[in-house]
């Protein structure tokens, strides 16, 4: 998605407006929008009347699940005259809108791209639904307390794989396409121009964000990491890590699946189901080996996974810094921590 | 496209491998005729096969693309898919999907000797590049064929009624042992990499190809480097879990690698840069 010529203006949109605009919308396209506060933030399809997500931070849920659900089916299949039969998923590439998402979470969709939509094997049931979505963020004008987007590369007014982003303002948002798929979305809608001032009031908005988040030093951890496979510090950060996995399933960049067959025989499905590298199962063999057989490997490949491996194929960190593991973990193991005291890792 | 839609294939024949029939070959050929002609691959590629209602495995193809028609898939009996696939029987439908992964550097190996080294099931990715090389349309573009292959025990050894073939060939020479003989066997009793000590190929203009368990890979790696072979002379594949076979379910990850794609063919040379983590 590009920025396009179109993408410069932005528009004022009264808070009072927001619903019969949601409606709208509703009308047109598949709608999912932030709803709940606390550890009931998730994205939900729209309904009228539905609260709008206003807290700190990004919601619970992620915004990954829109696209890479918990579960869902790959083929049906069923027996009919001693022959089977298969019934691929069929992929859903209608309208779609994904309303109030914060920066961080659509930054972490444009790090799962390129593992569901590589060219040699694009996955359409993932790539369908990204194909026509257009993603409404909301500038994060207050950080949780775990938050630290800043310190891996994101931004509390981060554009990045967002259509149109919006500022919470006083009394009202400022809209701004910031694709050419976002502006066409937004000139439909009709609002009024915003006034200069507008713009400054966001800019300050995004400011007192920036400011509110806790520094992370994850500048250079890529090569810090290069040949500290084996290091002791690996021996020591797992040690409170019950391994329940709950991280991994927040985490709006992890991608690992299971596939497994339900029903059967002669009628069933093929389903893949999220599945976790904390897990001890995932990696073991059907021999009875296991590559990872503990606690410590398992966390050192959560860890250099999103670090060091993803950054050596992609370029950059498969974190956007928005916390959620940091929120979940039952015995409070920091993430950003963990990076701090690989900070303290020497060569 | 859906990449996790397989094609349906019928097992045409089931050849009971060891003794215990722990290892069985099924000889699989696709419903689906234009399945049939453009399904192509490489030596050392796998498919994942799956039984529908039980699941899915990977299985390396141990058939040649040499040989046309069909694919043959040689399989342990170890976990639930395997298991339920050794209850099947010859007409009963698979699910296969594939090729997936890289393959034996078979070009790259034009004009060189060649030592493949097996142990156990080990035998089975192997056998693709062998057949392929042994086939008369490519035999001439390699040099000298050795092939050192063993199992624990005579009952064992897979692909016996391969293992006669090559022996009578006067182009390729075949050494096989048991870590333990039986009453019945005279062959000769040895571990593998001791039998490649006794071989003791030269690694002038040579490569070997290598695959079994891990401790005999471990030993046999060691002995490789004693006989002045080079990591980059040293080629093997790699097993691990796998769940898509196409590099994002996560399961195969070693360092910034998946065994699925990357893999599972590696040379040592690549081996010694990754996390030992398999």
């Amino acid at each position: 998605m590009r920025r396009g010529e179109a993408a410069v203006a932005g528009v004022i949109l009264e808070h009072s407006e927001l619903n019969r605009i949601l409606a709208h919308v509703a009308g047109q396209a598949r709608l999912w929008v932030a709803t709940g506060e606390g550890e009931e933030a998730a994205f939900l399809p729209y309904r009228p009347g539905i609260p709008l997500r206003r807290g700190p931070g990004p919601t619970r849920r992620t915004a990954k699940e829109i696209f890479f659900p918990r579960t869902e089916a790959l083929f049906t299949f069923h027996e009919a005259d001693g022959k089977p039969r298969l019934e691929p998923a069929k992929v859903d590439d209608g309208p779609l809108v994904v309303f109030g998402l914060r920066p961080c979470d659509a930054r972490a969709l444009c790090l799962l791209d390129p593992v569901f939509e590589d060219p040699l094997w694009p996955d359409r049931l993932y790539g369908g639904r990204r194909a026509r979505a257009i993603l409404v963020g909301m500038a994060c004008s207050q950080p949780s307390r775990a938050c630290f987007c800043t310190s891996v590369g994101g931004d509390p007014a981060g554009e990045e794989g967002l259509d149109v982003i919006l500022v919470a303002l006083d009394d009202a948002y400022l809209a701004r396409a910031t694709t050419d798929r976002g502006a066409e979305w937004l000139e439909g809608l009709g609002f009024s121009p915003a006034p200069p001032e507008a713009e400054a009031a966001a800019a300050r908005v995004a400011e007192t964000a920036r400011r509110a988040l806790a520094a992370v030093p994850a500048d250079g951890l890529k090569e810090r990491l290069d040949g500290r496979f084996e290091h002791p510090v690996w021996d020591r950060l797992h040690e409170r890590c019950l391994g329940c996995a709950a991280c991994t399933y927040l985490c709006p960049t992890c991608h690992c699946f299971d596939i497994v067959d339900e029903g059967g025989p002669g009628e069933g499905v093929r389903l893949r189901n999220w599945d976790s590298c904390m897990f001890a199962l995932f990696t073991l063999h059907a021999s009875g080996h296991n590559p990872r057989m503990t606690g410590k490997e398992r966390m050192r490949q959560r860890i250099m996974h999103k670090f060091n491996y993803y950054p050596e194929r992609q370029g950059r960190p498969a974190c956007v810094g928005c916390g959620r593991c940091v929120e979940i973990c039952p015995v409070n193991l920091d993430l950003r921590q963990v990076i701090a005291e690989l900070e303290g890792v020497e060569a | 496209m859906n990449p996790y839609l397989p094609h349906l294939a019928t097992i045409d024949e089931i050849i009971p491998e060891t003794a215990s029939q722990d290892v069985k070959t099924f000889r699989v050929v696709f419903a689906d005729a234009a399945v049939r002609a453009s399904f192509s691959y490489e030596p050392g590629q796998f498919a994942e096969l799956s039984l529908l209602g039980v699941g899915e495995a990977p299985i390396s193809i141990t058939s040649s693309p040499t040989q046309r028609g069909y694919l043959e898939f040689a399989v342990k009996r170890a976990g639930v898919v395997t298991t339920a696939l050794h209850w099947s029987r010859p007409g009963d439908h698979l699910g296969i999907r594939g090729p997936y992964g890289n393959h034996f550097p078979y070009r790259e190996m034009e004009g060189k000797n060649i030592v493949f080294i097996g142990g156990g099931i080990g035998l089975a990715p192997l056998r693709s590049l062998i057949n392929y090389v042994l086939d008369p349309s490519n035999r001439s573009r390699y040099a000298a064929v050795s092939i050192i292959y063993g199992a624990r025990s005579p009952g064992d050894l897979v692909f016996k009624w391969e293992l006669d073939a090559w022996q009578r060939r006067q182009d390729t020479e075949l050494h096989v042992t048991v870590d333990r003989g039986d009453e019945g066997w005279t062959g000769r009793v040895g571990f593998v990499p001791q039998v490649l000590m006794d071989v003791a190929p030269s690694p002038a203009n040579t490569v070997t190809v290598t695959c079994g368990p891990p401790i005999m890979i471990k030993y046999v790696l060691e002995n490789l480097e004693k006989l002045g072979f080079a990591p980059d002379q040293i080629v093997t594949t790699l097993e691990m879990r796998m769940k898509c076979g196409i590099g994002k379910c996560g399961r195969c990850n070693i360092g910034s690698r998946y065994v699925c794609q990357d893999g599972p063919v590696f040379t040592y040379e690549q081996l010694r840069q990754m996390p030992a983590e398999y």
